[in-house]
């Protein structure tokens, strides 16, 4: 299980409050993850995470303001997604579940190549 | 081995295959294990040792793992519940799995699977807007927990061939 002090990190960064690389240097070893070109992988050591840390709509209200006033990259705000859909530490059960999960399909997949070409 | 649809609200939303509660070990796992591995004329211990390296090549060696694998229930996130709570996988896989389901969409697909190990794997399968889709993989093991290198995730263009992404 996380630390108090990776929790915070891992609740920092569903916030978009740090950005990828600190949320790695937070987490360090137990985190690893690679965003390659044909695939994202994410894994992480911890057992599951209960409870999950939550995800809520207004984080993603707020990361698209980020990237709309230019503060973070469209790479950057694809990459936040992604690492939330994959890493299962996150959790968003309830109410929202679907919009939430949605917004974060589309968002994750904005970096994907524009004239995609067959592998 | 008993199995059939799911049916939501009336109309049918999904298949599933129910395991012997009493079978399910190692005994099972050698009998899908050498099933599969004996229609594609692969040799039994090759086949059976590649699939208990661990997760990460289980999640990649899509071709020797399809072989020892089966479908436990496939469809939308509702049938998926339903089986959850007709056992379809351990008490320990099923949290892990809940919150699987929740980071998809009521319009996703998704498909749990049986591994050699024990594990299971979920993948969801997104379509996407321009006529590609994305699939979302990830394998938990028998205890409930993630496993190593497992949570993937790819795209496919339309004619469902991989595609690539580029940071913009």
């Amino acid at each position: 299980m996380p630390t108090s002090a990776e929790r915070k990190a891992l609740e920092r960064f569903a916030r978009l409050e740090i950005s990828l690389a600190e949320l790695k240097h937070s987490l360090g070893d137990m985190l690893d993850f690679s965003f390659g070109k044909e695939e994202r992988r994410v894994t992480s050591y911890f057992l599951l995470v209960q409870p999950g840390v939550r995800v809520e709509k207004k984080y993603i209200d707020v990361a698209m303001d980020k990237h709309a006033r230019g503060e973070i990259s469209t790479e950057e705000l694809s990459d936040w997604a992604t690492m939330l859909l994959l890493n299962d530490a996150y959790d968003w059960q309830g109410a929202e579940e679907d919009e939430i999960a949605s917004w974060l399909n589309e968002i994750s997949m904005l970096t994907l190549k524009a004239n995609a070409e067959p592998d | 081995m008993p199995s059939g649809n799911i049916t939501c609200g009336g109309q049918v939303c999904g298949s599933a295959t129910f395991f012997e509660p009493g079978l399910r070990d190692s005994s099972l796992d050698l009998a899908l294990f050498v099933s599969g591995v004996a229609s594609i004329g692969e040799s039994i211990f090759k086949g059976g040792m590649s699939l208990l390296r661990g997760a990460g090549e289980v999640a990649v060696k899509e071709g020797v793992g399809a072989v020892a694998e089966q479908v436990v229930v496939k469809g939308s996130k509702a049938a998926i519940r339903d089986a959850l709570e007709s056992g379809a996988v351990n008490e320990l896989q099923k949290q892990a799995v809940k919150r699987a389901l929740a980071r998809g969409a009521a319009a996703d697909t998704f498909t749990v699977e049986k591994l050699a190990d024990g594990s299971i794997r979920i993948t969801r399968e997104v379509a996407g807007r321009a006529g590609g889709r994305a699939t979302y993989e990830s394998v938990i093991d028998a205890g409930g927990n993630s496993m190593s290198g497992s949570a993937v995730q790819k795209a496919y263009n339309a004619s469902g061939n991989l595609v690539h992404y580029d940071p913009k």
